[in-house]
């Protein structure tokens, strides 16, 4: 009977959390944090205990792809030289001509610890990085080949980032390099959802749509494989970042704009490591 | 209080981690909703306030992990475990077969619920989504079967719940 006292009490208490918590953050941060360890177990164990194991059987295959990196290196150091120059001589333009500086970005490698949440329902992704590394809201998640969605929610220790591809996801874009005689042709890709594959009755599996680039000027040609990158229009993500390649475009129902298909530039199923760039404060505030 | 809360909250993160880390079966995005089972068992084998407080935290392990608006899952899960708990003599008092009927229909449920909550973008036309939500079914019978494997498991190591004996009849 005095056990009974305590679970109702611990009843009203919860109540009342819920409720002020339907009103805080917190209460989200602290749900993801509970899981977290679990997840950061499983990460632990694939990336320390299986991985090494599967290198052990495959040495061979090991030695010519670190061969392979080492050039890769060495590559890109030569790029990096070269853009250093390229970048200092940009900033004396901005200078001269009293253009702001651009914001620079602190890159900073996540590992993906789990897909679609507890739910499903958002197509999103849970990194293993959060506040504490400086992770907010809004920034922007990306790999080698392309963008692949901004954070959505932080807490200590991970990021939700919604992807791209969910239906809700918007991402203001233009076309690069832009079709002969025009300066630019900007358009929002909006998240390319799934389809059921059968065609009548119950479906048994589900289809990636493409993403779809809407709102593009009704009269513009565009060539198949033309990239879309990010256009940096409203402040969400950086101008320059690539998205993927346009395949087919036509005409929206309504006849007044053109839409295209586009096929992300990342592979957003396979993804286990992703870069978060977070911004830094301009160079010329810092003293 | 015994080991019941303990036992609760090791059942609740562990539903969460699984839930959370294990794919939806083929053929839906959806997750099998674990946690949903966990209040499930507890509705239907423990007291009432119990299902209630599983009821609560599992919703809000729920919504916080999977970015869906707050008190979405909570209040079905809370409303399922009152439910349920009427229902008990209808479904065969928490037995195993119970508990599964009970989280088969409870997933397309909670599915349909969460749906009609948050408003997402949704692809297809309404009646192929309903369609698609079918699927859950299977869905809920795995949870079912994962939650009461797991709660009877931790309640009977900890001597909160009696192993039921059998009973034979006059000979």
């Amino acid at each position: 009977m005095k056990s009974a006292k305590y679970w109702y009490a611990l009843l009203a208490l919860s109540l009342v959390l819920a409720i002020v918590g339907w009103f805080r953050a917190d209460a989200w941060r602290l749900s993801r944090e509970v899981v977290y360890p679990f997840e950061n177990a499983i990460f632990w164990a694939r990336w320390h205990l299986v991985s090494p194991v599967e290198g052990a059987f495959s040495r061979a295959r090991l030695t010519e792809r670190n061969r392979e990196l080492e050039n890769e290196v060495q590559r890109l150091r030569l790029d990096a030289q070269r853009l250093e120059g390229v970048v200092s001589e940009n900033r004396q333009l901005r200078a001269a001509l009293n253009f702001p500086p651009v914001p620079t970005f602190k890159s900073i490698v996540c590992p993906v610890l789990s897909q679609g949440g507890t739910t499903g329902w958002r197509r999103q992704i849970r990194l293993g990085k959060g506040s504490e590394y400086g992770l907010r809201p809004g920034d922007p998640a990306l790999v080698a080949d392309g963008l692949v969605g901004r954070v959505e929610a932080v807490s200590p220790h991970t990021a939700d980032v919604l992807l791209i591809s969910d239906p809700n996801s918007r991402v203001s874009c233009e076309l690069d390099p832009p079709p002969p005689g025009m300066d630019a042709v900007r358009g929002i890709l909006c998240g390319g959802d799934v389809h059921a594959s059968g065609r009548d009755g119950l479906s048994l599996l589900y289809v990636l749509n493409p993403l779809r680039l809407r709102f593009l000027k009704r009269d513009v040609a565009l060539a198949p494989r033309s990239r879309v990158m990010t256009s940096g229009i409203g402040g969400v993500f950086p101008r320059g970042l690539p998205i993927g390649y346009v395949l087919n475009s036509s005409t929206e129902a309504e006849g007044l704009d053109r839409e295209a298909e586009v096929m992300p530039a990342a592979d957003l199923e396979g993804l286990t490591v992703v870069i978060v760039l977070v911004q830094q404060a301009p160079s010329g505030a810092t003293p | 209080m015994r080991l019941d809360l303990l036992v609760m909250l090791v059942n609740l993160a562990l539903s969460a981690a699984a839930q959370d880390l294990l794919p939806g079966l083929p053929g839906t995005p959806l997750k099998i909703p674990i946690l949903m089972g966990m209040v499930v068992y507890y509705a239907l084998n423990r007291p009432l306030v119990m299902a209630a407080v599983a009821g609560l935290w599992a919703g809000w392990l729920t919504d916080g992990a999977g970015c869906l608006p707050g008190a979405c899952t909570s209040t079905f899960l809370l409303l399922l475990a009152m439910v349920l708990r009427l229902l008990k003599t209808m479904l065969m008092d928490g037995s195993f077969a119970g508990v599964i009927v009970a989280a088969t229909a409870s997933a397309l449920l909670q599915a349909l619920w969460q749906l009609s909550w948050t408003r997402l973008a949704l692809p297809g036309e309404t009646w192929r989504v309903v369609g698609d939500l079918a699927l859950l079914l299977p869905s809920g019978a795995i949870a079912g079967v994962i939650a009461f494997g797991m709660g009877r498991f931790l309640d009977q190591c900890a001597g909160n719940v009696r192993p039921r004996e059998e009973v034979h009849g006059p000979a």
